[in-house]
């Protein structure tokens, strides 16, 4: 492990629920920490009896909650920005060029979210943890319900929190090598999942490109 | 290079990069596999006293003879802070640890076969 991963492991024992609280905020903010990882320590340490095991949980929980209405609140916050200043700018200018497909896009994008963001919101917590800042960033740019956004945020970090620090307590001697594995898959995943989009996407394109061929 | 080109080497990019990281995680669990439900971890600062008795199978009164801890010292700090407090480098402390570890332990593993090679 790299030192920079062994100093963040030394801060668990010593600062507890609040380390973990802090890691996993800054990790809701797409700051490249192994949040994961420190979440299986704490459980590890927890086994081990040095930390008390809910709560840690409701440290890592706490961070996570923290971090995810952070980034909504700056996706909501920047968004409307952004939408604001194109408008003043120069409105005609902006439904020629690009502006018109931009708001085309982030009204495709909420369309989207509406229909599928809940499990995607669910997901993208622990399953494909990798994509979860960005998600919270488009989430709040695009407009999407806050509640709804709070519930299913929640409940993924509920999964997340549970699922690492209860591995954590399982597998005290190997936690790295399983937090190993399990960001492997979950990069895997969220890579299989990008193909998958960009195949559907020049599927549904060259079918277009073929009718029109024909005509 | 037009958009379609561009998503198809992105397309192709994307699939090989998850067959890497796949291929990384079938790897690590072969490795962990092949260790068994042991500690895979050689002795390291940011481990505490009762995470190494945990982990590594110590009995605790070994331990604590091993790191000079009283009964009762040394919770939640690391061997890191134990060894500052104590003034020695930590390197001092988990050359002490790594010799008291059974033989199944991964720092311990190697030592016997050493020994095995010296043999007539």
């Amino acid at each position: 492990m790299t030192e920079f991963v062994d100093s963040l492991l030394a801060l668990i024992p010593e600062w507890g629920a609040l380390s973990l609280a802090l890691i996993t905020f800054l990790s809701c903010l797409a700051v490249p920490i192994p949040a994961s990882l420190a979440m299986m320590a704490g459980g590890a340490f927890a086994a081990a009896g040095d930390l008390d095991p809910l709560a840690i949980s409701l440290g890592a929980l706490g961070g996570a909650l923290l971090g995810d209405q952070s980034g909504y609140l700056v996706g909501r916050f920047g968004g409307s920005l952004i939408t604001r200043h194109r408008r003043r700018r120069d409105p005609a200018d902006v439904v020629q060029k690009g502006g018109g497909r931009s708001a085309a896009l982030l009204a495709r994008a909420r369309g989207l979210l509406d229909r599928h963001g809940a499990i995607g919101i669910f997901l993208s917590r622990w399953l494909l943890a990798p994509l979860g800042p960005w998600m919270n960033l488009t989430a709040g740019a695009v407009g999407f319900s806050w509640p709804r956004f709070t519930l299913w945020a929640g409940l993924g970090e509920i999964v997340w929190v549970g699922l690492y620090v209860g591995l954590g307590m399982v597998f005290v001697e190997s936690f790295p090598l399983v937090a190993e594995f399990l960001g492997d898959l979950s990069m895997a995943l969220v890579l299989l999942m990008a193909a998958l989009a960009i195949a559907w996407w020049l599927w549904r394109h060259g079918r277009g490109h073929e009718d029109r061929g024909k005509t | 290079m037009n958009r379609r080109t561009a998503l198809v080497v992105l397309l192709v990019l994307s699939l090989a990069l998850a067959g890497l990281f796949a291929a990384r995680a079938v790897m690590v669990a072969m490795i962990w596999r092949e260790e068994g439900p042991v500690a895979t971890l050689p002795i390291a600062p940011w481990m505490t006293p009762r995470y190494i008795v945990r982990a590594y199978h110590l009995p605790p009164s070994e331990m604590r003879a091993l790191l000079d801890l009283a009964p009762g010292e040394g919770g939640r700090l690391t061997l890191e802070e134990i060894a500052a407090r104590r003034g020695v480098p930590v390197e001092t402390l988990i050359a002490r640890i790594e010799k008291a570890l059974p033989a199944n332990a991964p720092a311990a593993r190697e030592a016997p076969s050493e020994e095995d090679d010296h043999r007539p």
